[in-house]
């Protein structure tokens, strides 16, 4: 993936070819062989329909599932290759996690003192936590919040409050599941600058996974997911040459092997099915269907 | 700290959450704890128990603690000196069981002198020695013969000493009411005499009181030859130091104990402190300590009986089905909790954090077993005084109980165990990640499934093992001590059933939810899926082993109570058993009775032991042939022993219906000295040999059949005199009896004896008056061949019946099974010399019937049917039941009897299941004996000895043959462990059963609870679909009631056929011996209504609660579970 601003830092999160059981226990794999990177800083949407592997990815960036194969690595820490205990010490320093309902993420029967409960299970000065909660209230919004438990609090409060306390140890890297899903047009959109906001102001690496593509490409370069892989990404292309900007291209992504993927939509268009022939030209490599198209009459002939 | 405090708050939160499952659970672990603590509470109520009835029948006197001062100085201050010392040291060794107190005090010897005037001199000789004693609280326990009790007189002076003396005393030293004595000290004959008067003559009022400590002769001598002189305590303290000043004295203080206070726990200190009393010359410098406390103490704990390893086995059980509950409840509450610990483990708590909230979260449950679950124990073990066969003791009240250190600490142990069982594996589930929970949702088999399988061949290859012996778990019997392994019998038996049941009906619920799919009912389609679909049957099978459970406990009272093999092996007896009466054949019953008299027992009871036969009249079936045992209800409940707790009926009450039989045969007299007997009679009509005969009992009580004549055929068509002199009496089988007849007599029968062939024929007699003399025979009657009656009698005569009418007699006619038919009438008076005559005359007898050859008279009796007590096999071979009228074949006679109850078995009886029967010996002797034959008497006799060992050598030297059947002491030993073991048992069963019934109650209501929550959701959904979310509620209770009916058969299966089939296999033993559990089982039934209302009431109140959640009502959500 190519940043904004090019960094020499290696990514945040390196996914390759990871492949994931279902989280029911069904057959298949809720991820096939994915392969993605997160640079630091960004702020990546995860775009993808229902099954399309957005939260199976989440969890096991959140250390809560482990892959079967495949290489995950997390700020620097290959997760394969460290114990479930270092797993688990590894993603709760780097991670705030959001799940899907937000709510999940919250004890029902506090309020913002789901902010404290992080910083206070990690054993945290009160004044760092009492300074901390209400910073992030602030950032949020959530000072109006008072004493309300968090199963009273409406879906946007919910959110955000589950934001707050995901936040409330200082992340490196901020994964949301859907966070506006049930939100009005208006919240939605509320939310997305609010997070926009912080991370433009905290520095921090956000992954968001929606279903919403107005949403997603309103925040920026969007992974595309479906079937448990990653299709493409959308990078932002800076021309120094006059007359151009700053463009958008949206990137088919080669994995770790090598291997790229077709959508299928383009290789039904120009008829490629099992086989491909592939031709290294100068500057680019071709894909060409095994055989041209037969020659075929016409169906029907007009009298 | 604040990290704690912050778990304590998360944990809080989730109780609040959860606060009526967290209720549930309390109450589980509460009855963990309460169980675990009961079974030292539970322990020590039996013993004290067993010491309090042990010490009930201890001699009162060696419930006592003597304390002897001998040399004491006579005076007020050295007694109360000494006196103190005793009641200190004797006070502390019998700490709080120390009860009433007796003093008495007790001068050196006196010599009595008897002053008298000789020859004009006064001349004083030596009667005898004297003491002056006192005796505190003697005017209560004494009744006066003669005078009053004397004065106190607290100063010496010029007036004799008022004493009071025993009966006997008086008697020996010819003293009354105001006579005076002479005391004079001994070796000092020249001193002034101490002069006393008797007040009053006195002899105890009940010798057996204790206040005598067994000797009531303490009225009357002090020491060997030495008469006592009772003088009240001031006086002995007053007058008598005055007067008597420098004699010394001894002081005894005897101290009794409260039995009813002694504890069991505290019996062998007390033991030891009392040994110590005695043993230690320093506790009581110069004192003798004698007493029997130690000795019955130490006796009354050996009664055998449930030790606290076996009632921790049985409760132990218990508890583990309560344990059982508490982990599948808090694993239900905990999958509650997954998202809550989901979210905990996103904010960063550590698997330790969340491990300690888990544990907070269920401390409550942990601390309320702490908190509750003793004194829970505790009212449980004291509400069981409310049993009939615990209460006995308390009168039915709530038995006496103290939270003791064991208890608390059992207590704490049973809490902290459930505590752990409620923590373990709520973290464990919290812990499991979800591919592992839907693993086992799908029901994968696994480790869990081999355990089972591992555990059902475990079961299986015990049981046939069983079968193949019986001393696979060393079963000891006999020995009256509980076998464990036998007592793990419900847990063997259940552990393997629910195993089954939990893994097996899912299975065959999907087989019979496809069978039923093809039907139309959407509504049992529904149920059965629901069945199918619910794979983790947790509260299934909790449910199974509750129920299986409680109806195994609920049927073993039923084993105890009813358990033939267990009560023949302790049916009862008597000491010494007499019977084989050699020396006294053809002794009467006078001589035999004499003869038992003369054997040293405390008790005798003659008892007449024979063959007999019980027919149902009208009934076509054979006759039953029985033991039938005569007995007299006044004197055998002295000498039998019977377990009262394994008796249908209390042997008290048998032998009260018994003695409302009683009779007796009296007969027409002959006076003393009566030397002839003679009879008019002709013979009208019979054609064949003939003889008349009386049937009497001579004065020693033997009965002999007395030949008056033997007719030749055709002989005494007229008028006959026939006469037996009783100097030479011959039988009336023609054989002289060989010893004269000595009157009085009483005669019972008047007869003819026919030939058979005469008996066939229609025939008559008439007889005329029976007569006695005093006189000799003119010419000895010493022959058989006198076939030529008289033709006149002897003279002078006395009648002893004219037969001029019948009073006071009646035909014989108890000598055939179907009666005798024959007719009675009034004649002239034809005899010589006579007022009257009747004539008796009987039909030709049918042919194929058997002929009865007795015809005549005999006295008159009350008619009434013998009274008798059958064995239940008697009785079933018979078809008949209480009330009903039978007829007694017993010594040729056909008795009517009637049935008073039933028995299984009855001292000496029944226990090789023989049949038999129990009436009134009175009764027997008198209704069989009233006709001629064989006359019945007593065949043995039944003693009660403290030494069988003497009865039985005194009853060999009067030649019986007797045994020792049962030896009292061994059997009342015994006797006190059975009660025990059986408190022991229904203590145990009642307890487990109540902690069982409320497990299952609850878990039914949980279950239920969860499955409407679930069912909420189905119907939620269906309605939304546009189906029937009402419908959808009823497959789902359907489903609830279908699994409890399934859980509530598996149960019944497990607990009654399993167990039924284990025991009576245990319970072969050939030996008869104990065995416990006893062999048989056989349902209880008010236990089994009290878990079916139970169980129902909790069924009903989960469709209750669906119906009014259904409907929309707050009531409904009552059963909130607030599942995951």
């Amino acid at each position: 993936m190519v940043g904004l601003v090019p960094s020499r830092r290696p990514p945040i999160v390196e996914c390759d070819g990871v492949y994931l059981d279902h989280l029911d226990g069904g057959p298949g794999f809720a991820l096939q062989g994915l392969t993605l990177a997160v640079e630091h800083w960004a702020f990546t949407p995860l775009l993808g329909p229902a099954g399309a592997g957005k939260t199976a990815l989440l969890r096991v960036l959140a250390g809560l599932a482990r892959p079967r194969t495949g290489r995950v690595t997390l700020h620097g820490v290959r997760l394969a290759d460290a114990t479930a205990e270092e797993v688990r010490e590894h993603v709760d320093r780097v991670v705030g996690f959001v799940p899907s309902p937000a709510s999940a993420g919250l004890l029902p029967e506090l309020g913002i003192a789901n902010i404290e409960l992080p910083l206070r299970l990690a054993g945290r000065r009160p004044l760092y936590i009492r300074n901390r909660v209400q910073a992030l209230s602030d950032q949020l919004g959530l000072g109006d919040l008072g004493r309300m438990p968090a199963e009273r609090l409406g879906p946007a409060e919910t959110v955000r409050l589950a934001i707050a306390a995901a936040l409330a140890h200082e992340p490196e890297l901020l994964l949301l599941d859907e966070p506006t899903a049930g939100l009005t047009a208006i919240e939605r959109d509320e939310l997305v600058e609010t997070l926009l906001r912080i991370h433009e102001n905290a520095g921090l690496t956000i992954v968001l996974a929606t279903r919403d593509p107005v949403l997603a490409y309103r925040i920026g370069h969007v992974v595309r997911l479906a079937d448990g892989r990653a299709r493409s990404e959308q990078v932002r292309v800076v021309a120094f040459s006059r007359g151009e900007g700053e463009r958008i291209e949206e990137l088919a992504i080669v994995d770790g092997d090598g291997r790229v993927e077709l959508p299928a939509e383009e290789r039904d268009a120009l008829g490629i099915t099992r086989r491909a022939r592939v031709t290294r030209e100068d500057d680019h490599i071709g894909v060409w269907p095994e055989q041209p198209p037969p020659e075929t009459g016409p169906i029907w002939r007009r009298r | 700290m604040s990290q704690l405090r912050l778990l304590a708050r998360l944990a809080m939160g989730a109780v609040r959450r959860q606060w009526r499952g967290t209720l549930a659970l309390a109450v589980g672990a509460t009855l963990v704890a309460a169980v675990v603590a009961a079974i030292p509470a539970f322990d020590g109520v039996l013993r004290d128990l067993a010491l309090r009835e042990a010490l009930d029948s201890v001699e009162l006197d060696d419930l006592q603690v003597h304390v002897t001062r001998d040399g004491i100085p006579l005076d007020r201050t050295s007694y109360r000196n000494a006196q103190a010392e005793s009641d200190a040291a004797v006070g502390a060794a019998l700490a709080g069981a120390g009860g009433s107190q007796v003093r008495m005090g007790t001068t050196d010897a006196l010599a009595l002198h008897e002053v008298a005037v000789a020859d004009g001199r006064l001349v004083s000789s030596l009667v005898g020695t004297v003491a002056l004693r006192f005796r505190s609280g003697i005017e209560d326990h004494v009744s006066l013969v003669d005078g009053a009790y004397p004065q106190a007189q607290p100063r010496g002076g010029n007036d004799p000493i008022p004493v009071l003396v025993g009966a006997d005393t008086a008697e020996t030293l010819g003293v009354r009411a105001g006579s005076r004595l002479a005391l004079h000290r001994i070796g000092s004959p020249t001193e002034l005499p101490t002069l006393v008067e008797v007040a009053g003559v006195a002899g105890a009022l009940d010798p057996r009181d204790p206040y005598w400590s067994g000797d009531p002769g303490l009225i009357e001598r002090a020491e060997g030859a030495t008469f006592a002189l009772i003088v009240p305590e001031a006086t002995f303290f007053g007058a008598a130091a005055e007067l008597l000043g420098g004699l010394d004295a001894s002081f005894e203080a005897s101290y009794a104990i409260h039995a009813s206070e002694v504890r069991a726990s505290d019996a062998a200190p007390l033991v030891e402190r009392v040994r110590a009393l005695g043993a230690d010359p320093a506790t009581l410098p110069g004192a003798h300590v004698r007493s029997e406390l130690p000795r019955a103490l130490t006796q009354a704990g050996e009664a055998g009986g449930l030790d606290r390893p076996a009632i921790a086995l049985m409760l132990g059980q218990v508890a583990a089905a309560a344990g059982a509950f508490v982990v599948w409840l808090s694993a239900h509450l905990a999958t509650g909790r997954r998202e809550r610990h989901a979210s905990l483990a996103l904010r960063g708590a550590s698997p330790s954090q969340r491990a300690a909230t888990e544990a907070l979260t269920v401390l409550p449950a942990g601390l309320a077993a702490l908190v509750l679950g003793p004194p829970l124990a505790a009212a449980g073990v004291a509400a069981l005084g409310r049993l009939d066969a615990i209460g006995t003791f308390g009168g039915g009240a709530w038995l006496r109980f103290e939270l003791t250190t064991d208890v608390l600490a059992y207590g704490a142990l049973g809490a902290v165990a459930a505590f752990a069982l409620a923590a373990i594996p709520a973290a464990l589930v919290t812990r499991r990640g979800a591919a592992a929970r839907r693993a086992e949702d799908a029901g994968r088999p696994g480790p869990v499934v081999a355990a089972v399988a591992l555990l059902l061949a475990a079961g299986g290859a015990g049981f046939w093992a069983l079968t193949r012996s019986d001393h696979l778990f060393g079963l000891d019997h006999g020995s009256g001590t509980p076998d464990h392994a036998l007592l793990l019998a419900p847990a063997a038996l259940l552990l393997p059933v629910a195993a089954c049941g939990w893994w097996l009906l899912p299975y065959l619920a999907r087989i019979a939810a496809r069978a039923v799919a093809v039907s139309p009912g959407v509504v049992w389609l529904e149920a059965s899926r629901t069945v199918a679909r619910h794979r983790v049957g947790g509260a299934f099978a909790l449910v199974l082993v509750a129920a299986a459970a409680a109806v195994l406990l609920a049927t073993l009272p039923g084993s105890l109570d009813r358990s033939p093999a267990e009560r023949a092996a302790h049916a009862a007896g008597t000491d010494v058993r007499a019977s084989e009466l050699r020396g006294l054949a053809g002794a009467g019953e006078s001589a035999f009775r004499s003869a038992v008299a003369t054997a040293p027992a405390s008790a005798a009871s003659a008892v007449a032991r024979v063959g007999a036969a019980l027919t149902a009249p009208g009934s076509s079936g054979d006759p039953v042939t029985i033991e039938l045992l005569g007995v007299e209800p006044e004197t055998l409940g002295a000498v039998a022993l019977v377990r009262d707790d394994f008796a249908a009926q209390p042997l008290d009450a048998v032998l009260g219906a018994l003695a409302t039989n009683s009779t007796s045969l009296e007969g027409i007299t002959a006076p003393a000295g009566t030397r002839q007997l003679g009879a008019w009679l002709r013979l009208q009509g019979i054609d064949g040999e003939v003889s008349v005969a009386l049937s009497l009992t001579d004065a020693g009580g033997r009965a002999h059949e007395l030949l008056l004549g033997r007719l030749r055929p055709g002989a005494l068509v007229h008028w006959g005199f026939l006469a037996a002199d009783l100097q030479t009496p011959i039988g009336i089988d023609g054989a002289p009896i060989g010893v004269p007849i000595e009157a009085p007599l009483a005669i019972h029968a008047y007869y003819v004896l026919l030939g058979p062939e005469a008996a066939a024929n229609a025939g008559g007699v008439s007889f005329g008056p029976l007569v006695s003399t005093l006189d000799a025979p003119e010419e000895p009657i010493d022959a058989v061949e006198l076939l030529v009656p008289r033709s006149a009698e002897f003279a002078p005569r006395a009648i002893l019946h004219d037969l001029a009418t019948t009073t006071g007699l009646e035909p014989i006619a108890d000598l055939a099974p179907g009666g005798t038919p024959q007719t009675v009438r009034a004649q002239p008076p034809t005899a010589p010399g006579s007022s009257g005559s009747t004539r008796l005359d009987w039909p030709a007898t049918p042919a194929g019937e058997p002929a009865v050859r007795v015809r005549g008279f005999r006295q008159e009796t009350d008619g009434a049917p013998v009274l008798l007590y059958a064995s239940r096999r008697t009785l079933a071979g018979l078809g008949a039941g209480v009330g009903d009228e039978l007829q007694l074949h017993v010594a040729g006679r056909f008795l009517p009897a009637q049935v008073a109850g039933a028995v299984e078995h009855f001292p000496t009886l029944g226990a090789d299941g023989t049949a038999f029967a129990v009436v009134n010996l009175e009764r027997l002797l008198a209704a069989a004996n009233a006709s001629p034959g064989g006359a019945l008497r007593s065949n043995e006799a039944w003693f009660a000895t403290s030494n069988p060992a003497a009865t039985m050598a005194a009853l060999a030297g009067a030649d019986f043959d007797a045994a020792t059947v049962v030896e009292r002491g061994a059997e009342l030993g015994a006797l006190a462990g059975a009660r025990t073991l059986a408190r022991g048992w229904l203590g145990v069963l009642t307890l487990g059963f109540s902690a069982l019934l409320a497990l299952a109650v609850l878990a039914v209501t949980v279950e239920g609870a969860a499955a409407l929550r679930g069912a909420e959701r189905s119907a939620a959904v269906a309605e939304a679909l546009g189906g029937s979310g009402g419908r959808q509620l009823v497959a789902v209770l359907l489903a609830v009631l279908t699994r409890l009916i399934a859980a509530a058969a598996l149960g019944v299966g497990a607990g009654v056929i399993l167990a039924r089939w284990l025991l009576d296999m245990l319970g072969a033993d050939p030996a008869g011996a104990v065995i416990v559990p006893p062999p048989r089982i056989e349902v209880a039934p008010e236990p089994l209504l009290v878990a079916g209302v139970a169980l129902a009431a909790s069924v009903v109140l989960v469709v209750a609660v669906a119906a009014l959640r259904y409907r929309g009502w707050a009531w409904g959500h009552a059963l909130q579970l607030r599942e995951a």
